[in-house]
């Protein structure tokens, strides 16, 4: 229900006003410079884990230095070898950010103080109709303090995006590069950006496979995890749909408002696991962001 | 003396009549900017004539043609395209008359921003 609202929203939002290339906003950056800038505010991310706490977003980085080919994009390393105005491709390598629901010292989490305050076994049934994002069936779960660690890693993989003075298609498919979970994922992506007054807005929408090795890393239950048999679960592979919407309103050259929101269906074959208590995640953040 | 010489040269420097800018041919912008190269670069052009004497006086683009009016109707702006640097002319037969300008091209792609391949503000 969320996800179509938001949806609504982009719509309505994306209406008024005049697109905008690249020119002068946060998405922007020169060749051979650093964008660093620091946000400070309120926010937060919900975890789908059994038992895993919201994660608070208080203070949310940027940080991105691009060369002529090389670049480092906000924990993204990558190199375009066909840098166009109108098309670009590039070979990249990223954290896997599956690993950020399962502890606190995930790169994901690094700046932010986490609470986890739960029981140290709960595998009785979830209710259903219960609170938001909630898997409405009855079923038994482990929570993610009785199972064995999952391990970090990164993913390395090749994008093609295409880009238009106001928007930008991308399409990736990504590996594990450390052979840890020995999955991968392809992702379709479309951001759309423009400027309301002085209101520069990103709005994205994204269609994410997962593959079953990848999902059953993280979320399938098996003898290594528990005995109880009947919490085993083998994964399959997992249809992800996101959509955001992110909010920059510049105050003065250094300073400017900064807004996001972003919510993510999960699919069916990561929220069937017992590991799993929602279908979705949600995040937002909003604060004042200063660049350096 | 040195004092009194420098006063004057002062007070020439300040008194002397600003030289009258010569009225004569030009073009604004003389610069298009293109996205990359290879692209053709397209711009309308605010032209400035010298008073010319009666007759029919031509434009050319790189010896190309624009156009031919009488001295009196001259066109103000003309859309010009331009894949390089390239010479307008301003040209009469009678009375003989030859004036030009260049159009530089340029292209952004040499210092243009580059859109982040992630949002800003993503790291979490």
């Amino acid at each position: 229900m969320r996800i179509p609202l938001l949806c609504c929203l982009l719509l309505w939002l994306s209406g008024p006003g005049t697109a905008w290339g690249c020119e002068n906003d946060d998405a922007c950056i020169a060749p051979n410079s650093w964008q660093i800038g620091v946000a400070l505010g309120v926010g937060g991310r919900t975890n789908p884990l059994v038992d895993g706490d919201p994660i608070p977003l208080v203070v949310l980085p940027d940080v991105a230095w691009y060369g002529e080919n090389a670049y480092f994009d906000n924990g993204e390393f990558g190199y375009q070898w066909q840098v166009r105005s109108d098309v670009s491709t590039e070979l990249f390598v990223l954290a896997n950010r599956e690993r950020a629901y399962f502890s606190f010292w995930h790169p994901a989490n690094i700046v932010l103080s986490v609470n986890t305050s739960s029981a140290d076994i709960i595998s009785g049934p979830l209710q259903p109709g219960g609170s938001d994002g909630e898997s409405p069936v009855s079923r038994e779960t482990i929570s993610i303090n009785d199972i064995s660690s999952r391990k970090w890693t990164a993913d390395a993989g090749v994008r093609i995006s295409w880009n238009r003075p106001d928007s930008l298609l991308s399409a990736a498919v990504a590996g594990d590069l450390l052979g840890v979970h020995q999955g991968f994922y392809a992702q379709l992506k479309y951001r759309y950006h423009w400027q309301w007054d002085d209101w520069h807005f990103a709005a994205n929408a994204s269609l994410t496979y997962k593959s079953s090795k990848l999902i059953d890393y993280y979320y399938g239950i098996d003898s290594r995890d528990t005995s109880n048999s009947r919490l085993w679960y083998e994964a399959d592979p997992a249809l992800q749909t996101s959509v955001g919407l992110l909010l920059n309103k510049p105050i003065n050259k250094r300073w400017r408002w900064v807004a996001r929101v972003q919510v993510t269906s999960l699919g069916s074959g990561m929220s069937d696991s017992p590991l799993v208590a929602k279908d979705s995640v949600a995040s937002g953040f909003i604060g004042l962001g200063y660049r350096f | 003396m040195r004092l009194f010489c420098l006063l004057l040269l002062t007070l020439s420097t300040i008194l002397a009549p600003v030289e009258a800018v010569e009225n004569e041919f030009a073009a604004t912008p003389s610069e298009c900017i293109a996205t990359e190269k290879g692209d053709l670069c397209v711009m309308a052009v605010a032209l400035t004539y010298p008073a010319l004497r009666a007759g029919e006086y031509c434009l050319t683009l790189n010896d190309e043609s624009l156009g031919c009016w009488p001295h009196s109707t001259m066109p103000g702006t003309v859309k010009i395209t331009l894949k390089e640097e390239s010479e307008l002319r301003l040209v009469s037969e009678s009375p003989v008359y030859h004036a030009s300008v260049i159009l530089t091209l340029r292209y952004r792609s040499a210092s243009m921003l580059r859109r982040r391949v992630r949002n800003p503000w993503s790291l979490f």
